[in-house]
């Protein structure tokens, strides 16, 4: 089944709080499950949103959630309730 | 000359009016949720959800307010203009809540081909213009559309079968309960009694929908309020099952 873009934002963001907040770009593009042009276009959507930022962790590039982040996750979760709740 | 027909025993006349305003109100609130869900998404779906609650709040918020002007709740109006008040109000109402109820039919039964929604539309011109009872006619219908809704509204319920959506199906089962009773009362064929009688349950009836409807708003905002993680693990097992 197709995945709307707003699923893969969820899935991509999600991945990212599942690893305690920030990620490496490898371990993202093998959990949200997208070919790497794909990913770079969703990336850079996600960083202009504000909802995730790029961070050196010793050494290592990764990108982190940010508190926008957080708060989508958690009004994306309220959404797919009243979905749910209303049959949509 | 417009003959203006007042429902009801004397004692309900402008609670009726009340108990339509708060139905508005509710569907205001459910319009609002739907909408913030479309804000957040972009996704067509909570737009059309959006418009079509929307359509019923304005629908019913007319229906309060020609209640409350005939009734005479805020003003004494002139017989021709409360005559006009009576044609406008219920024709708003009548024609809003058609609107509201194909879309929302639409929705829950994934009916995305246009043409059959703008067809159930068309179907109501000939069913409104040449009946001889609009009052009959509206109930009748209403009935129709709201037992689809409803139907649809128990499949989602034996699929997801939390509170939330059994909430939402009985709402819309109260909605549906309360057109017959309307649809009966406007056959003048009982007592007057049990006339004036059917014509307040249906309105308490029609009532305790939208309160059920406003509980499961209540439920996903607490549900999420409580526990926004156990909310995200039940999204991400959903999505698993998906």
């Amino acid at each position: 089944m197709k995945r709307a873009k707003i699923d893969i934002v969820y899935d991509m963001l999600k991945a990212i709080e599942e690893k305690g907040g920030r990620i490496l770009p490898t371990h993202l593009l093998y959990k949200s499950n997208l070919s790497h042009q794909r990913m770079k276009i969703y990336l850079e959507e996600l960083k202009q949103r504000k909802l995730i930022v790029e961070t050196d962790h010793k050494g290592k590039m990764m990108f982190a959630l940010t508190d926008e982040g957080r708060k989508f996750l958690q009004d994306f979760a309220k959404v797919k309730e009243f979905t749910e709740a209303f049959g949509l | 000359m417009i003959n203006v027909y007042l429902h009801g025993p004397h004692w309900f006349l402008g609670v009726d009016a009340a108990l339509e305003a708060l139905a508005g109100v509710i569907a205001l609130l459910v319009a609002f949720a739907s909408y913030k869900a479309w804000r957040l998404t972009g996704e067509r779906k909570y737009g059309w959800f959006t418009v079509s609650i929307s359509l019923l709040t304005v629908s019913f918020l007319s229906r309060a307010l020609t209640d409350a002007l005939l009734r005479e709740v805020f003003i004494k109006l002139p017989e021709r203009i409360a005559g006009l008040v009576f044609y406008a109000g219920y024709v708003t109402h009548i024609m809003l809540a058609f609107l509201g109820y194909i879309i929302l039919i639409a929705i829950t039964h994934k009916i995305h081909d246009r043409r059959i929604v703008a067809l159930l539309f068309l179907t109501l011109v000939p069913s409104l213009l040449m009946s001889g009872s609009y009052y009959r006619t509206f109930y009748g219908l209403s009935l129709v559309f709201l037992a689809f809704i409803t139907l649809a509204y128990y499949q989602n319920y034996k699929r997801v079968g939390n509170k939330a959506s059994a909430l939402v199906f009985e709402a819309f089962a109260l909605l549906t309960a309360a057109q017959v009773q309307f649809l009966v009362q406007g056959f003048y064929i009982l007592s007057t009694q049990a006339w004036n009688f059917l014509f307040v349950t249906a309105h308490v009836t029609q009532t305790l929908g939208f309160v059920f409807l406003l509980a499961a708003l209540l439920r996903l905002k607490s549900a999420a309020a409580r526990n926004p993680k156990v909310v995200c693990v039940q999204v991400v097992r959903l999505k698993r099952q998906v």
